[in-house]
């Protein structure tokens, strides 16, 4: 058992190559109700696009088509936004970050 | 339901809970141009009991607050409408829709009437009342009209 009951959490920062797509893959272990706060912890350049990907069985099976995300996105350096999923019992979520310029990010967050 | 920032992210279904928007009132209901209801001049009913009489595009209107469409009006007469029909249509600006109609019979006081959402867009602003007709039999004079709308948001 975690110390916050929970049965997803994690933090971790995260480099982005400019131009190039990163998937970070959230572990959520099955936990339906879900927060993550995504900062651009860069200083200048902004995460350009963003996309999210549920894995009910995790990243090694069969996963639904990735969605584009247009809120908030463009995301400035600094700035941050929330992913929150209610009633999503998944395995993983896949979050795809870019930053055409390059930039980088921290994604920290849990659920049960 | 996953959002980002608050906002659903696409595919989601989304709530679209509908509105009832009233009333529209209008107290004496005029006698028509021809015989039938149908192709009469229109007088509009305003919204909220503002106006006693107008011209369609010039009555006191609900400015309406989101993208949306009107999917129901309501009508209800004082009394029993006599000598002909009541035709009631939707005005949205300058523009009367035929996409939407309530009759009350004659010795009635009573109708309903809806359709698919989409066929009556309304833009956040739009000034929307409704268009009533009698015709030209109309015998009721003390009768007077409150209606109302059901908006369902896109």
């Amino acid at each position: 058992m975690s110390k916050h009951l929970l049965l997803a959490q994690h933090a971790q920062t995260y480099e982005l190559a400019a131009g190039v797509p990163l998937d970070v893959d959230l572990p959520l272990n099955g936990a339906a109700n879900w927060r993550f706060v995504v900062r651009n912890t860069g200083d200048t350049n902004p995460i350009t696009a963003m996309a999210v990907t549920r894995a009910a069985l995790g990243v090694d099976e069969q996963m639904d088509a990735a969605v584009a995300v247009t809120a908030d996105i463009p995301l400035a350096a600094g700035a941050r936004t929330a992913i929150v999923g209610t009633n999503e019992p998944l395995t993983t979520l896949r979050v795809t970050l870019t930053s055409t310029a390059g930039t980088s990010v921290r994604i920290a967050g849990g659920g049960r | 339901m996953i959002t980002v920032g608050g906002v659903p992210i696409a595919g989601e279904p989304v709530s679209r809970s509908a509105l009832l928007v009233g009333p529209f009132t209008l107290p004496v209901l005029a006698v028509g141009s021809e015989l039938a209801p149908a192709d009469s001049d229109p007088e509009a009913a305003g919204y909220g009991g503002v106006s006693t009489s107008g011209s369609p595009g010039d009555i006191a209107s609900w400015v309406a607050m989101a993208p949306g469409s009107i999917t129901g009006l309501s009508v209800y007469l004082t009394g029993d409408a006599e000598g002909s029909a009541v035709r009631v249509r939707v005005l949205v600006g300058d523009t009367i829709y035929d996409d939407l109609i309530a009759t009350v019979a004659a010795e009635s006081n009573l109708a309903r009437a809806s359709c698919a959402a989409g066929l009556i867009p309304v833009a956040a602003g739009d000034a929307v009342a409704l268009a009533v007709q009698t015709g030209s039999g109309w015998a009721a004079a003390t009768v007077a009209l409150a209606a109302s709308l059901e908006v369902t948001p896109s």
